[in-house]
């Protein structure tokens, strides 16, 4: 008898772009923005128009705005499909690499393996017999699978192109803005936007949502879903990246006809730099969800007094098992966000290679952090001030909000069972570690508090601050660390403590010393996220145990803040003079 | 001798603000809707009908660009002379306020006087965006 094994069918091509489709979605969801401004405008010049219907015909605000309104349902209903299309192209694309290729692999080795066997007695003929025909019927299910697959990618594509088809032409425009079904977000937005300070009501609210009402309100109120803590990370970064893309959009224009306001110019420039983020991780991948790593999960460049607000995750944080969220200090701005991604990057790498499971690395800047322009005595004071004042608690207690919208929007796994909760790290640097603090006293949800170059913290000891493990990361040379109160004195005095201090009870991190020179005190602040540091910062965040502490400062091991100053400003001199003397 | 139509200057200003305006915005939409797709990455079904949907849109927002782009040109226009070279062109340019002045009055020039540049831009308490009086 003839043996005969069937051949394994190839794999199907993907011919649809799951980046490509992905992106539609968002370019036209940006689309729907201008038109939805535009439109907003003639609408309100229509105003509550009396007249009979041949006069407001004549009204050019109004005909535009009955206009726009038919190519504002037109967009919509296409980015609608279009995230449908996408939807399902991503599950496609996920099923073909996850399970028919690993499948066809192991097939083709089978088959080899299979056809190199010999068989002489009868036994081994049945057995090799028996082999085949099951190989040849795991084939057939390889083969209906794969048929399968090919059949959803067509039914995809077909249900895409009829939703295109069915908003081709004017006539058929009107009937989708005329159509009793179509979502009124507006109410939906207010609604949401009233539960800003909840997380987890926003979060049950939109839940209670109808797909396509929560699609209406991402197409057309991205401001309000894209803000709005409590919300699936997910849902933030297409809402924000369809924000940004419109601004970016009507900026260009704007700037292209000379017409930039100063404020304009400023927000166009957050825009850009967060633009840059998104296309600088644009070819990196989560390796949990297989989504773009970059989240963008707050976006609004003219808060805070036009410093603008940014929040960007690495990774996604509903998912991850290690969430982390950084917030950087003085100086930073929206348009500056770069160089805190890139720190937040270190992180997550660092965090990821420790193999205790996924990692979500944020950046948090949505809070007004005060601009110092050097390490002066003066800039010194100012931010001792600053960091107990009513401004910091308030940013504390921001912060706090947000981190309760972290634990609220945490996500389910491929079960749909509740995921455990994320082992959650704080890391505050600077006037963002005194911000931390703030939210730590404010009840923040967080497993670890690590607190970098702190200019202070509200309380005396760790265990006032918080239940939270505390690490404290204090350079000796830098001058923002040595501002709080402390045993040996010579603090500003701004009613805020020195958590390095051996007293405070905090585990206090190994960092590099700094260099013992004025001209380098910046430079000392500014190293948190390299080395020794970054090894512990990145321990911590992958829930293991710093990799090594060293004592807090107490009566006799440290230099005060006028000694520092003194001596390395002495030591600068020292140095000016010998550079001037042996030139 | 022109035509005058009966609107404060702020109105006149903040229409041709708004219409510039949405004219960036329509542009701003054009701009990335002409990008959409456009580069492959679809099955050729998906591309075809993609492309038929983009040229539609494209070309009904083109021409509601270029009306705002006229709007806001006769505007400007206007705002140079405070008159109209006759009747009909003052009611080309009622036709662009807002609602609530559909009804405001065109008269010959000489009845009242165009404002005076030497207060500026505005005779009129100035403001972006104008609240709309009644109609007169």
């Amino acid at each position: 008898m003839t043996l005969v094994l069937d051949a394994v069918p190839l794999l199907p091509q993907q011919t649809n772009d799951w980046d490509v489709a992905d992106q539609v979605v968002a370019d036209l969801r940006a689309v729907v923005g201008n038109i939805a401004d535009a439109q907003e405008w003639c609408a309100r010049g229509a105003g509550d128009w009396s007249g009979d219907t041949p006069d407001a015909a004549d009204h050019a605000q109004t005909t535009m705005a009955r206009d726009l309104d038919v190519a504002q349902a037109a967009v919509e209903s296409a980015a609608a499909a279009a995230d449908v299309f996408a939807e399902e192209i991503g599950r496609l694309k996920r099923e073909l690499e996850t399970e028919l290729t690993p499948v066809r692999a192991t097939l083709v080795e089978q088959s080899e393996t299979l056809a190199g066997r010999t068989a002489t007695t009868d036994a081994e003929v049945a057995a090799l017999e028996t082999d085949v025909r099951t190989f040849n019927g795991q084939v057939a299910t390889f083969q209906s699978d794969v048929d399968a697959w090919r059949t959803a990618v067509e039914e995809a594509e077909d249900a895409f192109v009829r939703a295109l088809q069915a908003g081709d032409t004017t006539t058929e425009a009107e009937g989708l803005a005329d159509s009793p079904g179509r979502i009124d977000p507006d109410p939906l937005a207010t609604h949401l936007g009233g539960l800003a300070d909840d997380p987890r009501a926003a979060r049950d609210y939109w839940e209670s949502l109808t797909p396509a009402q929560q699609q209406a309100l991402l197409t057309q109120h991205p401001d309000v879903v894209g803000n709005t803590d409590g919300l699936p990370a997910a849902v933030r970064d297409d809402a924000n990246r369809a924000s940004l893309a419109r601004d970016l959009d009507y900026w260009a224009k704007r700037e292209e006809d000379g017409q930039l306001s100063d404020p304009e110019k400023e927000h166009y420039a957050h825009a850009q730099a967060v633009q840059e983020q998104v296309e600088a991780y644009d070819e990196e991948y989560d390796p949990v969800t297989g989504d773009h790593l970059l989240h963008l999960i707050g976006y609004d460049p003219d808060a805070h007094s036009d410093d603008g607000s940014v929040i960007i995750s690495l990774g996604d944080p509903d998912h991850a098992t290690h969430v982390s969220t950084y917030v950087p200090g003085t100086t930073t701005t929206a348009s500056t966000i770069g160089g805190s991604v890139d720190k937040s990057y270190d992180v997550w790498e660092g965090a990821q290679e420790a193999g205790a499971g996924s990692v979500a690395t944020i950046v948090w800047l949505d809070y007004d952090a005060p601009s110092i322009g050097g390490l002066s005595m003066d800039e010194l004071e100012d931010i001792a001030s600053v960091a107990s004042s009513d401004a910091a608690a308030d940013a504390g207690g921001d912060l706090s909000g947000y981190l309760d919208g972290l634990r609220a929007s945490r996500g389910t796994d491929a079960d749909g069972e509740q995921l455990p909760d994320a082992h959650l790290t704080l890391i505050g640097h600077s006037y963002g570690a005194t911000t931390s603090a703030w939210a730590a006293h404010d009840g923040a949800d967080v497993d670890d508090l690590v607190l970098l170059g702190s200019p202070g913290a509200p309380t005396s000891t760790a265990a006032e601050l918080t239940d939270a493990n505390v690490y404290v990361g204090a350079a000796a040379y830098d001058p923002v660390s040595l501002l709080g109160e402390g045993v040996r004195g010579g603090d500003i005095p701004a009613h805020h403590h020195d958590p390095a201090q051996e007293s405070f009870g905090a585990q206090r991190i190994e960092v590099a010393d700094g260099s013992y020179r004025a001209q380098d005190f910046l430079s000392n602040h500014s190293s948190y996220f390299e080395g020794t540091s970054l090894d512990n910062v990145t321990a911590i965040v992958a829930g293991n145990e710093p990799t090594s502490v060293v004592e807090g400062r107490d009566g006799s091991n440290y230099q005060t803040l006028p000694e520092l100053v003194a001596g390395a400003g002495s030591r600068s001199l020292g140095e000016w003079l010998w550079d001037e003397l042996t030139r | 001798m022109g035509v005058i139509l009966d609107v404060p200057w702020s109105v006149l200003t903040a229409a041709r603000a708004g219409w510039d305006d949405t004219g960036d915005h329509l542009t701003a939409a054009t701009n990335r809707l002409d990008d959409v797709g456009a580069n492959g990455g679809f099955a050729p079904v998906v591309s075809g009908a993609l492309s038929s949907w983009r040229a539609h849109w494209l070309s009904y927002l083109g021409d509601r660009v270029d009306t705002c782009e006229g709007a806001s040109s006769a505007l400007a226009a206007a705002m140079l002379s405070y008159e109209y070279a006759d009747a009909e062109a003052a009611e080309h340019a009622r036709s662009l306020m807002p609602y609530a002045y559909r009804e405001a009055d065109v008269h010959a020039s000489q009845d009242a006087p165009p404002p005076d540049p030497a207060d500026g831009p505005s005779a009129w308490p100035s403001g972006e965006q104008a609240t709309p009086e009644p109609a007169p």
